[in-house]
């Protein structure tokens, strides 16, 4: 009877009563419909889909369509029935992929707690808070926009793309995830807590989202293993590259590769606009001097290189 | 917990007694009003084309002088893949009971036909604001509100950007082609208004006539252009014109002449309907011209008609055209005075 279901009924039912039977039978209907292409145990925390599936219906419905107030978002757009069923299986999609996310955070922050223990980072309590050994940090929560300038350090840090059907996906290696915490902890001025770097992880990881909800597949480079030779040229490209550029050199350097503006790097550093161009004009000569001639592998890794030791030092120049 | 009305537990909890709609469905609206800057507004495409649904959009910019239309911005449909073009409001900044991202890249002309009823308006300030990203100043006010950028091309929101300008080419295309057309500025008599005309027309009519064809459309003088079946009706028209004086008959003997020797489109059998329904019995000859005039590619017109019949309106306003096999076509009603009929 569901096929029969119009649109002009499932309005009539939100005008009267938001959400009806009509409604949560649509809506159960494209659930089910939706989560069969997914593994119950990874999305659904439960063996099967007749077991999970009702428990992702309220979500849905609770959370997302009246919490949200995406059902009003549906019902402002759908024009056809072919909107509305849509538009649903799409709320649906965005439920999963943040449940998904979320449990890749949580996997992550699990494996950060070690870390954020060891020398290089210092505890504090009441709230438990991180920071680098021995910084000098103000005390007091960090501004979404710290937080912000914070996930963009963080993203240049080398991540592993993981599928939708992934199990138990390792996003960053251990070295990576330390670097990762330390590029994060680097970059705000205060001490963060496991929330904040729970913020972070989610703006980092909404690439991730936008594959899933799309449907467009996470480029799976292929793995490309430089030589010995090649790995020492890039290695010694990089610490040229960090040698040569003035400290201002390579804090545009390090902004440009945050993609963040002209403009707001001229405010970050107190000069002007020109200045900032200069810099930046600067520093590429010096990179194509310094790449020009290496095979493009080892120019893509000697960039890397230099990513990571910008988001990972002080000063983005010293060694770590 | 017991169920009521059918409806579990859970659900009977979540909801508030008595709330309905707390938005407008985005074909409510059979009268398409200016929009003003600011709004958002669901946005449809003019073609009939299952692959692009209705999308809400921020109206930037209005223009109501020819064939009017808005410049806007796409909202994306979720808040969850931000770049940092994008610029998330939430419902204490525009009173809608959900969050919307406004892409500031993602900008586009749109006819006013295209648009469903105001959802919500902007405050200056916020539509400043975004006006300023559009242009890539960032606001150090929306800072906290948007995404991190895409790294590179092969990023997954790298490629949702290109779906979504897509989508705004195919919102946008017929309102860009038509500043682009020659033959796009051509403003239609209402045949009402040429009813009668002939050996028994009235002793003013050849100066009305004379008049519609210099009325023009503005900014492009000339180009208004008889009905063809609105004309061909009319007995003793080559007559009439030879009893006029020289100088009258000289100026509108040409536009009557090439409405005469248009080929006749009857033939086209074109399934349209209007919305709101057109006011004056010009409506099926009107509707077989612009009909004839979409199937090329013209999706906006104007027509001049009588003012009696239009006493609510502005100015600015259109009427919808629906034509089966192509879309939607804008039509403005340009008002003259005349006599009522």
């Amino acid at each position: 009877m569901s096929e029969l279901v119009s649109l002009e009924q499932l309005r009539e039912e939100y005008r009267t009563g938001r959400i009806g039977r009509l409604i949560l039978d649509e809506v159960t209907r494209v659930v089910l419909q939706v989560v069969r292409s997914y593994e119950p145990q990874i999305y659904g925390g439960a063996a099967s889909w007749e077991d999970a599936g009702e428990d992702i219906v309220q979500a849905v419905v609770v959370d997302l369509l009246l919490g949200e107030g995406q059902l009003d978002y549906i019902m402002a757009t759908a024009a056809r029935m072919e909107d509305w069923t849509r538009l649903l299986r799409f709320q649906v999609k965005r439920y999963l992929a943040r449940q998904r996310r979320r449990s890749v955070i949580d996997n992550l922050l699990d494996r950060a707690k070690p870390l954020l223990g060891e020398a290089s980072f210092q505890e504090l309590s009441s709230p438990r808070r991180y920071r680098l050994a021995d910084a000098n940090l103000e005390d007091r929560p960090a501004t979404d926009a710290e937080l912000s300038a914070a996930a963009r350090s963080a993203a240049l840090i080398p991540r592993t793309p993981f599928t939708a059907g992934e199990r138990a996906p390792v996003v960053y290696s251990e070295a990576n995830l330390r670097r990762l915490l330390v590029a994060v902890a680097g970059s705000l001025p205060v001490p963060f807590t496991l929330s904040d770097l729970g913020k972070i992880l989610e703006m980092v990881l909404t690439d991730w989202v936008a594959s899933f909800l799309y449907e467009i597949d996470e480029p799976q480079e292929p793995e490309i293993t430089l030589s010995p030779d090649d790995e020492v040229m890039a290695s010694y490209a990089a610490e040229q590259i960090l040698q040569r550029c003035s400290q201002e050199q390579l804090l545009v350097l390090r902004r440009k590769l945050e993609n963040v503006s002209d403009e707001a790097i001229a405010r970050e550093l107190g000069v002007s606009r020109p200045t900032v161009h200069a810099r930046k004009t600067e520093a590429w000569e010096l990179l194509r001097e310094i790449l020009d001639g290496l095979p493009e592998p080892t120019q893509s890794a000697a960039i890397d290189l230099v990513s990571i030791r910008l988001v990972t030092t002080p000063t983005g120049g010293e060694s770590a | 917990m017991p169920e009521v009305k059918g409806l579990p537990g859970w659900l009977e909890a979540a909801l508030d007694p008595g709330e309905g709609t707390r938005v407008t469905f985005p074909d409510a609206d059979s009268w398409f009003a200016v929009p003003q800057p600011g709004q958002i507004r669901a946005a449809r495409p003019m073609d009939e084309t299952p692959e692009v649904s209705p999308r809400l959009v921020v109206v930037l910019d209005v223009d109501v002088a020819g064939d009017p239309w808005v410049n806007a911005l796409l909202i994306a449909e979720t808040v969850d893949v931000a770049t940092d073009r994008d610029i998330r409001l939430d419902p204490a900044d525009t009173g809608l009971p959900f969050p919307v991202l406004v892409e500031t890249d993602i900008i586009g002309p749109l006819f006013v036909v295209q648009l469903g009823p105001a959802l919500a308006t902007l405050s200056p300030t916020l539509l400043q604001g975004l006006k300023a990203e559009v242009y890539g100043d960032a606001q150090p006010g929306f800072d906290g509100r948007r995404g991190l950028p895409p790294t590179n091309n092969r990023e997954a929101r790298w490629q949702w950007k290109e779906q979504e300008l897509a989508v705004m080419h195919e919102m946008a295309y017929p309102c860009m082609e038509l500043e682009l057309r020659e033959d796009a500025g051509v403003t239609f008599v209402d045949p009402v208004l040429t009813k009668g005309i002939g050996d028994e027309a009235p002793d003013d009519m050849a100066g009305l006539v004379l008049r519609l064809l210099t009325a023009g459309p503005e900014g492009r003088p000339g180009a208004v252009a008889m009905v063809p079946e609105g004309i061909r009706s009319e007995e003793g028209l080559a007559s009439w014109i030879t009893h006029l004086s020289p100088d009258l008959a000289r100026a509108i003997e040409p536009a009557l002449t090439g409405a005469l020797s248009a080929p006749a489109v009857k033939e086209l059998m074109l399934e349209t309907h209007w919305d709101p329904v057109w006011r004056s019995e010009g409506m099926e000859a009107l509707s077989t011209a612009i009909g004839e005039r979409a199937r090329r590619g013209l999706r906006a017109t104007r027509v001049v008609t009588r003012r009696s019949d239009w006493p609510d309106i502005q100015g600015g306003e259109t009427v919808a055209l629906y034509i089966a096999g192509v879309g939607l076509v804008q039509v403005k009603p340009e008002l003259i005075e005349t006599e009522a009929a």
